[in-house]
């Protein structure tokens, strides 16, 4: 059986998280979004440690601290770095996508231009993950 | 007087004594016997008186009677005789007969005779009736008569004049014999039968070192004496034995020699002493004959020398008497002449050898010969064999016991040989004289550096008269600098070591200007290997030197320089070597600096140089300035012979007398400049002008090139620099692309999630024409989400290029095949085997699917056909994809891979594919084109290197 996960989206733009929870919601997907606007937002999430994700969904091009920045923050977090992290992005970006295999992304998933396309990875995605083990911090 | 004379004399006294003593004993017995019985045979006394008077008469020494008053009573015929007096015819007393200096001793003895009744032994001179004194013996005794009263005395007067004269000789002659033994020069040692020594002498001592009076040695034993004394000896053994075995055999031997160490030579003597066969001693004598030993020695040694010098000399002896006759010759005048004694005895020396025009000079030297003068002459004679040879003659008079000149004697010298050999010395020495007088080689006789005699050629060479270089030494022509390297070798021949040698060196000429010359200097020795002369023969090589000079500077030059491109490294090298030819501590290269129009010293040689090779003070001559900076100007060399007479001269570290400076010209323009200056006056010559001047072309365009590859260089670095900031926007422009796609295509999804949720959200609600628009809306945003991607594409050709991977062309192709989507009308073949290639794999593939896709785009024919191909060229693939589509338009083949250029404006181009395209290709160095005819079909070619 599919498990319910824990899910924290960092996510600049509000369409995209709309995008998501639409998502979820018409595939009636039971797993729990947090959001964050940005990876500052994100890292004050999980630095209290008490309610950390199971993975993370993270978009690349962000204000601030940029997808990779945020990517590196965690892996160097001796707790954190276990958190399976899958980047959500339209970069196609050849050294994008090399760089954050070297630091270490769990998945590594193209915004396709259709919604319904969009729709398609996510359930996907979610069905991949809910079938997975996760570390239970 | 000898030992042996004395002996007998001894002898014969002894016997006399005792005979004497006999007959004395007899008469005392027979006066006593007389006396005592004279009372009881007083009948038998005139008979036994008789007896007695008888006796007395008749015995031979003198019988005196005498009253006891003296007066002689009887005198028998002895006494007559001894004492000259008749006492029948004249009266004596015997105090008459008393020698007057013997009285005293008479009357004791008559006082003795007159208490004892005798006297004995009483010896005393007396004087006889002629007045001779004679020595007398007399034995007396009392008479008495009956009554036991004196009446008389008698004595037995024996007159021993001889013998006290033979004693006396005797003992005179012993003294003298034993002060002759002491003081003898011949060492004397008389010892008994037993060894002992009976008498040695003063010389024995000395020659034997006994420290010892010779009269203490008396009675010594000599049994050891001789192993004392060997050590004296040379041979010690050899001493003792010979003492030993010649004691043991007793007999004479004389002249034993004996050498001592001290180099002393004795010789010995010794003679036994044999008396009535008896062996009584022997006598020893030793001589020092050791001035006779070495004096004959060397008499002999000067004997043998000269005869040896004389046999040696070959000098032929010929004695002759006053006609002139052969009487003797020696052995080698024979040799000489060859003939033998006997043929020339007898016959005239002038007729023997001379040939006749010779004959006068003969007789008159000879006449000379005869009057006393000793002559020398030379004389051609002829020879037994007939052979003509020169003899010198000395001849000297030979005289007679008396003085008179019997002939004369002549040395006869042969100098044949020698004379020819003086001969042939001559005219080699005229030949060489010559020789030395034309050769085209400088030659010098010198004597301690002085020189004796020089040739013409060396004479010219220096300008200098002959008389004057005579008053000269080579080193007054040298150059001190020359000094060290000359040292080197004149010790080498000073020691015997080396007999010759050969420099290089410099003369300086009367003119004060400087030849170099080829030296070759050879050691003329006497017997004993002393240095007698020295022969210099002096070369000119001034000229042939300066071409090697410069052949060689241009050699290792060329050599030096070759290969470098570093225009101070090249420099540098030329510095050093042009000062090493012109043999200059200074030598500086300028080049111009066209920015600021100077010159600027880009390599310096000497004390210009700082420790660290570095130029101490690197002088900048604005052009026009200076002699350097006219050089430039002018574009011509400068040689100055004097510097202080230019006022345009520049010092720069130090003052220099003399300069050139030589332009360096390439391509007509004047580039740089080589400059050398020299401490002295007047030392550049136009030689070398030329020689830099040669230099300066031969560097000039390698200084060119090396000017050119720095000013390259300098581009090459700011190229660098501009590249790595174009790679830096590159890089940024790529993110930026990025950024900006990732930016513009978010808008695009939220537009498609807007419009989904539209639509979902009012499911049914839209009519026919809206749901149409809806998907216009969707088809735009398919567009626009290509154009950003291909933009993308495009932008990102030029970085994250991995140019080197092995693509196996063939592999690609395949899989895009699978990838694309190939309508069922169309074919793709491929017709040659695709290669692999180095490249970028992504790329690459982007390449081809662009083309193919294209291919197929654009196919409007039934049946579509695409044609893949390569062709192998030499240093690349020609690669063709040719279709038989709708063709383009020659027009349009430029255009085409311009970006943004479509030809057919569709949903599915965007113009960006073939500038895509024609990216990648230029990207791997390749070409592009294409051939096509409008609805026929296209090829497109396009080039990837090997």
């Amino acid at each position: 059986m599919s498990k319910i996960l824990k899910v924290l989206l960092i996510e600049d733009d509000t369409i995209e998280v709309m995008k998501l929870n639409r998502a979820i919601s018409s595939l009636k997907l039971k797993h729990l979004i947090i959001e964050a606007n940005n990876g500052e937002e994100a890292l004050e999430f999980l630095e209290k440690k008490e309610t950390l994700p199971d993975i993370i969904l993270l978009d690349l091009n962000m204000p601030k601290i940029n997808g990779l920045e945020f990517l590196a923050i965690l892996k160097k977090d001796d707790t954190l770095k276990y958190i399976p992290t899958i980047i959500l992005t339209t970069s196609n970006n050849q050294k994008d996508l090399l760089e954050c295999y070297k630091i270490g992304v769990a998945g590594y998933v193209l915004k396709p231009l259709r919604y319904e396309d969009y729709v398609f990875k996510i359930e996907k995605l979610f069905m991949y993950w809910s079938m997975n083990e996760v570390i239970k911090l | 007087m000898s030992q042996e004379q004395l002996d007998i004399l001894k002898r014969a006294l002894k016997r006399e004594k005792s005979a004497r003593k006999a007959a004395e004993t007899i008469l005392e017995e027979k006066s006593r016997e007389l006396y005592k019985t004279s009372q009881r045979l007083e009948h038998l006394l005139d008979e036994k008186s008789s007896q007695l008077q008888g006796i007395f008469e008749n015995i031979v020494d003198a019988y005196v009677v005498m009253d006891i008053y003296g007066n002689v009573l009887k005198f028998n015929e002895a006494a007559t005789k001894l004492f000259g007096y008749d006492i029948d015819k004249e009266a004596v007393n015997v105090v008459d007969l008393i020698y007057k200096e013997d009285y005293q001793y008479a009357m004791l003895s008559y006082m003795d005779l007159q208490t004892k009744g005798f006297f004995k032994d009483y010896e005393a001179r007396v004087h006889t009736k002629f007045g001779q004194v004679r020595w007398v013996h007399i034995n007396a005794s009392i008479i008495l008569d009956k009554n036991k009263k004196p009446i008389a005395a008698q004595g037995i007067v024996r007159d021993i004049t001889d013998q006290k004269a033979s004693e006396e000789k005797l003992i005179k002659s012993e003294s003298r014999l034993s002060s002759l033994i002491l003081n003898l020069d011949t060492g004397v040692l008389l010892e008994d039968e037993d060894r002992k020594i009976v008498l040695t002498n003063k010389k024995f001592c000395e020659l034997l070192h006994i420290p010892l009076d010779p009269e203490s040695l008396k009675g010594q034993d000599c049994t050891n004496a001789s192993n004392q004394s060997k050590v004296l000896f040379e041979n010690e053994d050899g001493f003792v034995s010979r003492i030993e075995y010649v004691l043991k055999n007793k007999k004479t031997v004389l002249s034993d020699e004996l050498v001592m160490k001290n180099g002393a030579v004795l010789e010995r003597d010794f003679v036994p002493i044999i008396k009535d066969d008896i062996y009584r001693g022997h006598l020893w004598a030793y001589r020092d004959v050791t001035l006779n030993r070495t004096y004959s020695k060397r008499l002999e040694a000067q004997k043998q020398k000269y005869s040896n010098i004389i046999a040696n000399m070959n000098l032929g002896m010929v004695e002759v008497n006053n006609e002139d006759e052969i009487l003797m010759i020696n052995q080698s005048f024979s040799e000489m002449s060859g003939y033998t004694e006997t043929e020339l005895l007898g016959k005239k020396g002038v007729d023997v050898f001379l040939v006749d025009k010779f004959k006068d000079i003969i007789y008159k030297e000879n006449s000379k010969g005869q009057n006393d003068e000793s002559n020398s002459y030379e004389l051609e004679i002829k020879t037994k064999s007939g052979e003509t040879r020169h003899w010198f003659i000395s001849g000297a008079p030979n005289y007679d016991v008396n003085g008179n000149v019997t002939g004369s004697i002549g040395i006869h010298l042969d100098i044949t040989d020698d004379k020819r050999n003086t001969e042939l010395i001559e005219d080699q020495k005229r030949e060489l004289d010559v020789i030395v007088n034309s050769s085209p080689i400088g030659i010098v006789l010198t004597q301690y550096g002085q020189i004796i005699k020089t040739n013409s050629t060396f004479q010219e060479m220096l300008g200098y008269a002959e008389n004057q270089l005579n008053a000269l030494t080579i080193k007054e022509l040298s150059l001190p600098e020359d000094y060290p390297d000359s040292k080197v070798f004149i010790d080498k021949i000073n020691t015997g070591e080396i007999d010759n040698f050969t420099i290089n060196k410099r003369y300086k000429k009367i003119d004060g200007s400087v030849i170099w010359a080829k030296t070759n200097v050879n050691a003329v020795r006497d017997i004993h290997g002393n240095i007698k002369y020295q022969v210099a023969l002096i070369e000119d090589i001034t000229s042939e030197r300066e071409k090697t000079l410069i052949i060689d500077l241009i050699n290792n030059l060329t050599k030096s320089i070759l290969g470098k491109i570093d225009i101070n490294e090249i420099a540098r090298q030329i510095v050093n070597n042009i000062a090493h030819y012109l043999d200059s501590e200074d030598c500086v290269i300028y080049l111009i600096n066209h920015d600021n129009e100077t010159l600027e010293q880009v390599a310096v040689y000497g004390e210009k140089l700082d420790e660290d090779n570095k130029i101490r003070k690197r002088l900048i001559v604005p052009i026009g300035e200076g002699i350097v900076g006219n050089v430039v100007k002018t574009a011509t060399s400068k040689l100055i012979k004097d510097t202080s007479e230019e006022y345009i001269y520049i010092a720069g570290d130090k003052r220099r007398f003399s300069q050139i400076a030589v332009p360096i010209i390439s391509s007509g323009r004047v580039i740089g400049v080589i400059d050398s200056k020299h401490k002295d006056e007047n030392y550049y010559t136009q030689e070398h002008v030329k020689a830099l001047e040669s230099i300066a072309s031969l560097v000039a365009i390698k200084l060119r090139t090396a000017l050119n590859i720095r000013e390259r260089k300098k581009a090459e670095a700011k190229n660098e620099d501009l590249r790595i900031e174009l790679e830096k926007s590159n890089d940024e422009l790529q993110e930026y692309a990025h950024i900006v796609s990732h930016d513009l295509k978010s808008p695009l999804r939220s537009i498609s999630a807007l419009v989904s949720w539209i639509k979902e959200d009012n499911s049914g609600k839209f009519d026919k024409t809206s749901l149409l628009n809806f998907d216009l809306i969707g088809t735009t945003l398919d567009r626009m989400e290509l154009l950003i991607s291909d933009i993308l594409t495009y932008s990102s050709i030029g970085s994250e290029t991995l140019i080197d991977q092995e693509v196996d062309l063939n592999l690609l192709v395949d899989d895009l095949k699978q990838i694309l989507y190939v309508p069922e009308h169309i074919t793709i073949t491929i017709l040659n085997t695709l290669p692999t290639i180095k490249g970028d794999k992504t790329k690459l593939q982007q390449l081809y699917q662009n083309l193919l896709s294209n291919a197929i785009k654009f196919n409007d024919k039934e049946q579509g056909l695409i044609e893949i191909n390569v062709e192998e060229k030499r240093s690349f693939y020609l690669f063709s994809i040719k279709d038989n589509g709708v063709g383009i338009d020659k027009k349009y083949h430029d255009k085409i891979f311009k970006i943004f250029h479509s030809l057919n404006k569709s949903k599915e181009s965007t113009g960006i594919g073939l500038s895509i395209v024609k990216k990648i290709v230029n990207l791997h160095d390749g070409e592009i084109w294409l051939t096509s005819k409008v609805n026929e079909g296209t090829t497109f070619y396009f080039t990837l290197k090997k």
